[in-house]
């Protein structure tokens, strides 16, 4: 039995080895790189599983190509639904696979870039004692930053988070906006978007800066390319002004010119752009002819911040857009969401419904399931309610207020299903 | 995405008549109008370039209005007013008043409850 001392300097030796690694090589080489440096801490047969956009499957990364042959005991491609990587993704839940017989401890362990879920490390040890959980807990995190480092200039990484091909419009999207789920001891964010392939204009965002925690979402009209770009417009346009420090109502006008200089006055985006002071929960935005935002409160107290919009970006009817005010408490839940949640026309023409959307997340949040969890469900069901088909994009961003404090992060981590230290 | 056929659906394709009732042309709408239509839908509102046009259009029997309807609504409605004419809106059903209501158009180009009402003003 090797001491204390011994098994954490096994640990160091096998992240620094990693670390050391990382600097020069494609993401390609990971899996060869990570299964090098982690026998230094005595875990073996480590496999990288990565999602894909709609968080249906996870698929091997390997090799050269990065979806080559999988190896002995390995599958090239696990479900999500009905498997246990597949719940450990689901639940962000370190799990021990007892399938394996007496040929040491199997386990699966979350990979996440802070909250967002990107996959799930397969990983034999020797033992199952707390320090091996903690040392595969901090592979499985610097295995995470070093794809999320390299991923920008990785087509095998795009291809592997795809089941099937995207359309250009999606392939803009993707790239443009922040990753799905964000928190930190004052917000827990996240969003979802479908058809995840066949995006058209649909686009949201997100962003710090001090205790301000900017929110967006953008729906460009039309189901086409172009709806594409006059989303990418308006989010840059969105993007630029705000760091140059213009105030909400300045944003819109500016989207709004963006959009006529490129289009004259044939393409228009409804959208809302909000700030929310953390220190304060004060929430200012600006509506320019989109749903009004949806308030949760104490789990069940739900209203629609009413306030009047101007008109879409890019129409240049004249409204006046003007700056509209909530005081948040802490724990309320903000929903901001596209047209393809509530009003998509089903089978029998009856729309999924602002309220079962609602009635949705609600449910889940009282089952205590991670929100990103609740948010790859609630889209699953849009779609399946819709046969599968979505005549438009259908997008939701959910932001919670927890608090002032950034570094009091025990509720955010339980919120996001975040593995407590 | 792609949107569900026209030809699957024949009976909620666009139709447009037109009459004229004391100098105003009244366009009667039926069906859905999405990106499918809205071509169709230009061309029942044109052409309105020549002099100040006056045009009802009666939504009554449009059960279905999506933004690529919208876009057009407000093209015509402001080529319409430059020319000194005025374009409204005759009896929207619930579901496409409240997207006029939401994006604002109902601010923009005069709604009415009924025919009637818009052909009086």
């Amino acid at each position: 039995m090797p001491a204390v001392e011994d098994t954490r300097a096994d640990a160091r030796r096998m992240l620094e080895g990693l670390l050391a690694a990382s600097h020069l090589m494609p993401l390609e080489a990971l899996p060869a790189r990570v299964a090098e440096h982690a026998t230094a801490a005595g875990l073996t047969e480590v496999s990288i599983y990565i999602a894909d956009v709609q968080g249906n499957v996870l698929r091997l990364l390997t090799g050269d190509k990065g979806t080559g042959e999988a190896g002995p005991g390995e599958e090239a491609e696990l479900k999500v639904e009905g498997t246990l990587p597949g719940r450990a993704y689901q639940y962000v839940e370190v799990l021990a696979d007892r399938s394996t017989g007496e040929q040491g401890h199997r386990w699966w362990v979350p990979l996440l870039d802070g909250t967002e879920r990107i996959g799930v490390l397969r990983i034999t040890a020797a033992d199952d004692t707390g320090r091996t959980r903690q040392d595969m807990v901090a592979l499985a995190s610097l295995v995470a930053l070093i794809l999320v480092s390299k991923r920008g200039h990785s087509d095998v990484y795009a291809r592997l988070t795809r089941a099937e091909p995207m359309n250009i419009a999606a392939e803009m999207q993707w790239h443009l906006m922040p990753p799905r789920t964000y928190a930190d001891g004052r917000v827990v964010i996240s969003a979802a978007m479908e058809p995840a392939y066949r995006i058209s204009g649909d686009a949201f965002d997100y962003a710090t800066a001090g205790p301000v925690v900017h929110l967006s979402i953008f729906d460009a009209m039309g189901h086409d390319t172009a709806a594409g770009l006059s989303a990418n417009l308006a989010m840059a346009a969105c993007r630029n002004s705000r760091r140059q420090d213009a105030g909400l109502v300045e944003i819109t006008e500016r989207i709004e010119r963006a959009l006529i200089e490129q289009y004259g006055q044939t393409r228009y985006v409804t959208g809302i752009v909000a700030d929310l002071d953390t220190t304060t929960g004060t929430l200012t935005w600006v509506n320019r002819g989109h749903h009004p935002p949806v308030i949760i409160r104490g789990g069940r107290w739900i209203s629609e911040l009413r306030c009047r919009p101007a008109h879409p970006m890019g129409t240049n009817l004249g409204l006046e857009a003007r700056l509209c005010r909530e005081q948040l408490e802490p724990g309320d839940r903000l929903l901001f969401y596209t047209d393809g949640i509530t009003e998509a026309r089903g089978a029998g023409d009856t729309e999924f419904g602002l309220e079962r959307f609602v009635d949705f997340l609600l449910r889940h949040h009282a089952d205590g399931l991670p929100v990103p969890e609740t948010l790859r469900r609630l889209v699953h069901a849009v779609l399946e309610y819709h046969g599968g088909r979505l005549n438009d994009d259908a997008t939701v961003l959910v932001c919670e207020w927890l608090g002032p404090d950034p570094d009091t992060t025990t509720e955010a981590a339980a919120r996001t299903g975040l593995p407590l230290p | 995405m792609t949107p569900i056929h026209d030809a699957d659906r024949p009976a909620r394709r666009l139709r447009a008549e037109q009459r004229t009732a004391a100098g105003i042309r009244v366009v009667s709408l039926h069906g859905e109008i999405d990106h499918n239509a809205k071509d169709l839908l230009r061309k029942a509102l044109g052409p309105y370039d020549a002099r100040p046009a006056h045009i009802v259009a009666d939504l009554g029997g449009v059960t279905f209005l999506d933004s690529s309807g919208i876009s057009v609504f407000i093209a015509a409605h402001q080529q319409i007013a430059d020319a000194g004419g005025w374009l409204r809106i005759a009896a929207p059903q619930e579901a496409v008043r409240e997207v006029l209501r939401l994006v604002t158009v109902d601010s923009v180009i005069a709604c009415y409850p009924t025919l009637e009402q818009a052909l009086s003003g």
